[in-house]
């Protein structure tokens, strides 16, 4: 039986992905969000008309995925409309990052999938109300989401994917085998634990609730354990967004990564250095609008240092958040040595 | 005029029954209809025939002729039911199933996704939003988030 590709071979297996901003608001208020300037946001993702979105997806044809994101896409009344033009114009996987709370309409979540939607992924970052809400800072959402994946759940008969991604913070690593429990017998296919950006408010709060890369890879090595222990061979949950350097303890099988994808915002508020700029501007229907990678963050908000060249994932690796090493340093984050070659037989 | 099949004595009743004429369960439910006035006894009464026997738990109170005629009319009124089930089984079932979405499998039959479209009334239809979900969170708590941002 051939053995699974590493985490290595499988970044570099990664095909295009799209994402299109579309959500103007958030229903949500989380303490970690990334998207701190909601002002900014609301400017960017309201520009995004039917009209941009269907040029999105002309072009854009052939990725491998189109993801509708930022803000809650749900709010967004023409959602299913725009599935449908994806899943129209060929789009194999059509999928959604939402806190799932409009899901818990069943209505609803079906209307997305007959339209075309076959992936959700939603975020839900506690098992239980007092630990979600307390992240979310929005009363019902617990019972909302839950009921939001209830629904989604219903739907897996119709080919539909149900991930969940649950951001760590010092509040809930101490209980990722509860939470996993949890959402596995909500019938979640894979729960996705997602290390935060140390950006937005993840940054202006970061001391209350950033723990370290090395505490979380603990506890997660920790938690994989546990669920092998209990007789899960091989536990559903990734670990995603942690440098590879500090994960060598967690199973290769559930390390994972920040998919490589690509979005288009309004030249106006798009975080690009202006030597990039001319090369992404958009022209024609996509005419105000920049091509922002997302290499484009690494590259803007990431650091490596001159040991990292020697590290086993040198090629592999973004960097390390700049606002996460202003405050915990280098100094868990150690060089991997390279791989021996087998010795060859004589 | 007393009915042959019928023997009357002072509290008691005995009515005989041909058993090819009626299924015995109708003779068990007609006899159960009885237990709250008499005790009851059922029992064999030569070939082919069953008895129900009635004797009256206030001792002086019964009237034996009237009891015994409604025994016979209850016997045949749980026959005639029984009979009516047995012709309506299929059609009963046929209803059964289409309340419960049953399948030809007789296992529930699961929905469409069209099934799963319409809500159980106007206000859980797919684009409705009765609860106000799709609400900013600046909208629904706007006197909160007037204050400020909030702390974590």
């Amino acid at each position: 039986m051939a053995s699974d590709p590493t985490i290595v071979e499988r970044l570099a297996r990664q095909t295009p992905r799209v994402h299109v901003s579309i959500g103007a608001v958030c229903n949500n208020n989380c303490i970690f969000c990334m998207e701190e300037d909601r002002d900014g946001r609301y400017v960017n993702n309201s520009a995004m008309t039917a009209e941009r979105v269907r040029w999105i997806l002309e072009q854009n044809r052939g990725a491998e995925e189109v993801c509708f994101t930022s803000g809650e896409p749900t709010t967004r009344p023409e959602l299913p409309d725009l599935v449908a033009q994806a899943r129209a114009l060929g789009y194999g996987r059509i999928s959604i990052m939402t806190n799932g709370r409009r899901l818990s309409s069943l209505p609803y979540a079906a209307g997305l999938a007959k339209a075309g939607m076959n992936r959700f992924y939603v975020s839900i970052h506690g098992h239980t109300k007092k630990l979600h809400e307390g992240l979310t800072r929005t009363p019902e959402s617990f019972e909302q989401t839950v009921k939001g994946l209830g629904s989604v759940a219903k739907l897996k008969r119709f080919g539909v994917e149900l991930h969940t991604s649950t951001v760590v913070t010092d509040r809930n690593l101490p209980h990722l085998l509860d939470i996993y429990r949890f959402l596995r017998g909500l019938g979640v296919d894979q729960v996705v634990f997602n290390v935060m950006q140390a950006n937005g408010r993840a940054d202006t709060y970061f001391e209350q609730i950033f723990p370290r890369y090395s505490e979380i890879a603990a506890a997660f090595a920790r938690f994989c354990q546990e669920v092998q222990d209990g007789g899960e061979e091989r536990p559903m949950a990734f670990l995603v967004d942690i440098p590879l350097c500090a994960t060598e303890a967690i199973p290769d099988f559930n390390r994972g990564y920040v998919e490589s994808y690509h979005h288009f915002d309004l030249a106006t508020q798009a975080l690009l250095p202006e030597t990039h700029r001319p090369e992404r501007v958009q022209e024609g229907k996509g005419s105000g609008l920049l091509l922002v990678l997302r290499e484009d963050l690494d590259r803007a908000e990431r650091e490596k240092r001159a040991e990292c060249a020697s590290c086993r994932y040198d090629g592999a690796c973004s960097g390390v958040w700049s606002n996460y090493l202003k405050r915990y340093g280098w100094d868990e984050l150690v060089p991997v040595p390279a791989l021996q070659p087998a010795p060859s037989r004589g | 005029m007393i009915d042959p099949g019928t023997t009357l004595a002072p509290d008691r009743v005995e009515v005989r029954l041909e058993e090819a004429a009626f299924p015995r369960d109708a003779v068990y439910g007609a006899a159960y209809t009885f237990i709250d006035r008499c005790y009851v006894r059922l029992d064999r009464a030569g070939d082919g025939h069953l008895a129900i026997v009635l004797r009256a738990k206030i001792p002086g109170k019964m009237n034996g002729e009237a009891l015994a005629a409604e025994v016979r009319d209850e016997v045949f009124a749980q026959a005639f039911r029984l009979r009516l089930a047995e012709d309506g089984r299929e059609l009963t079932a046929a209803i059964v199933a289409g309340a419960f979405g049953a399948g030809g499998s007789g296992e529930p039959a699961e929905p469409s996704i069209d099934d799963l479209l319409a809500g159980p009334d106007d206000a859980f239809s797919a684009g409705s939003d009765p609860l106000g979900i799709a609400q900013s969170w600046e909208e629904k708590y706007a006197k909160k988030a007037a204050k400020g941002e909030q702390g974590p």
